[in-house]
């Protein structure tokens, strides 16, 4: 009986741990996380801000109280954010760079590239979505200014529809 | 008929101090068929002597103790692969009842329109305290992928599906 109710019990504690929901870290996290082992990286080179969920919200609270008359378009594509983290590497840009489309590249399975015709104007630039059940749930933009030696990686979480994608191109 | 000796026996038997020879006169005396009705009341102690030296074990006897004391059978079963894993069959099927329970659970209470996956939200910290300045750094960031958007060759009302399948 004894040993019944302990086999029971095993598997119910197995199985709760496996329906607890695996949490996904975003892409500059991961990032971040690759960057301690990686070979030439330092961490005086590059800056990380967040932007959570909650901070979001009073931010979301703040534009509806305050109702700025030309933000209109910024407004309509903050309902769709849920975070924002942006990295900034001022140092070494090449390396984090490189580094950067290596790791997405890792992933395709999760990240694909919104594939544009190389041009001048865009070539150091490169767009990323991470997407679940046909809806974009993160974005990813690199963005790499050579002549400055400076990296961005924006990175978005959230629900990312076409309403969201009109109003980014308003801005 | 004078029966003032068996008397006398009997109340030296009562004594305890009748020889064999004297308890076996006695036992005559009361095995006999006609016994006066003074001394009849002793007759059965006498005849039961007798009567219990004749009773003999049954021929069935040996084969009923035997019976009684045998030890039980026990059958041996061999231990089958089958067997020894039978608990952890039990388990797993345990586990696949419960998960099954949680998943339909999960899938009746989940809300449509938030994204499945989920993000380590809890491990954030903000930069920011104060939320204009939150908003300003969100406002460069929107201006900034707007500007890969439009980069990326995409028009204003090209639909999401612009994005994640013409473009991919």
């Amino acid at each position: 009986m004894t040993r019944r109710l302990l086999i029971v019990t095993l598997a119910l504690v197995l199985t709760l741990a496996a329906q607890a929901k695996k949490e996904t870290q975003d892409f500059v996290t991961q990032f971040i996380t690759e960057l301690q082992t990686t070979e030439g990286a330092n961490e005086n080179d590059y800056t990380c801000i967040t932007v959570s969920p909650q901070m979001m919200e009073r931010v979301l609270q703040m534009v509806k109280e305050k109702t700025l008359e030309d933000e209109d378009q910024i407004r309509g594509a903050l309902t769709h954010v849920r975070s924002l983290r942006v990295f900034t590497a001022r140092e070494n840009s090449e390396l984090y760079t490189a580094e950067c489309k290596r790791l997405l590249e890792r992933q395709t399975r999760h990240f694909k590239q919104v594939k544009t015709e190389a041009t001048e104007q865009n070539e150091n630039t490169n767009l990323w979505v991470r997407e679940y059940n046909k809806q974009i749930v993160e974005l990813v933009l690199i963005n790499r200014v050579t002549g400055d030696d400076l990296l961005q990686i924006v990175n978005l979480t959230g629900n990312f529809d076409s309403e969201f994608v009109d109003e980014l191109l308003k801005m | 008929m004078d029966y003032k000796y068996i008397e006398q026996l009997l109340e030296r038997y009562w004594q305890c101090e009748t020889t064999v020879a004297e308890e076996r006169i006695l036992r005559e005396f009361f095995s006999q068929d006609e016994v006066p009705s003074s001394l009849a009341t002793y007759r059965d102690l006498f005849s039961y002597e007798a009567e219990e030296q004749q009773t003999a074990l049954g021929a069935d006897f040996d084969s009923r103790v035997l019976e009684k004391i045998e030890e039980p059978v026990v059958s041996i079963r061999r231990n089958t692969w089958k067997m020894r894993t039978m608990p952890f069959l039990r388990a797993a099927a345990v586990v696949a009842v419960v998960a099954g329970i949680g998943f339909a659970a999960q899938r009746a209470f989940t809300v449509s329109d938030e994204p499945a996956v989920s993000y380590n939200y809890g491990a954030y910290q903000d930069t920011y305290t104060d939320p204009q300045v939150a908003y300003e750094q969100m406002s460069d960031a929107l201006k900034l992928v707007s500007d890969g958007l439009r980069q990326a060759g995409l028009e204003p009302k090209d639909s999401v599906k612009s994005l994640n399948n013409e473009k991919l």
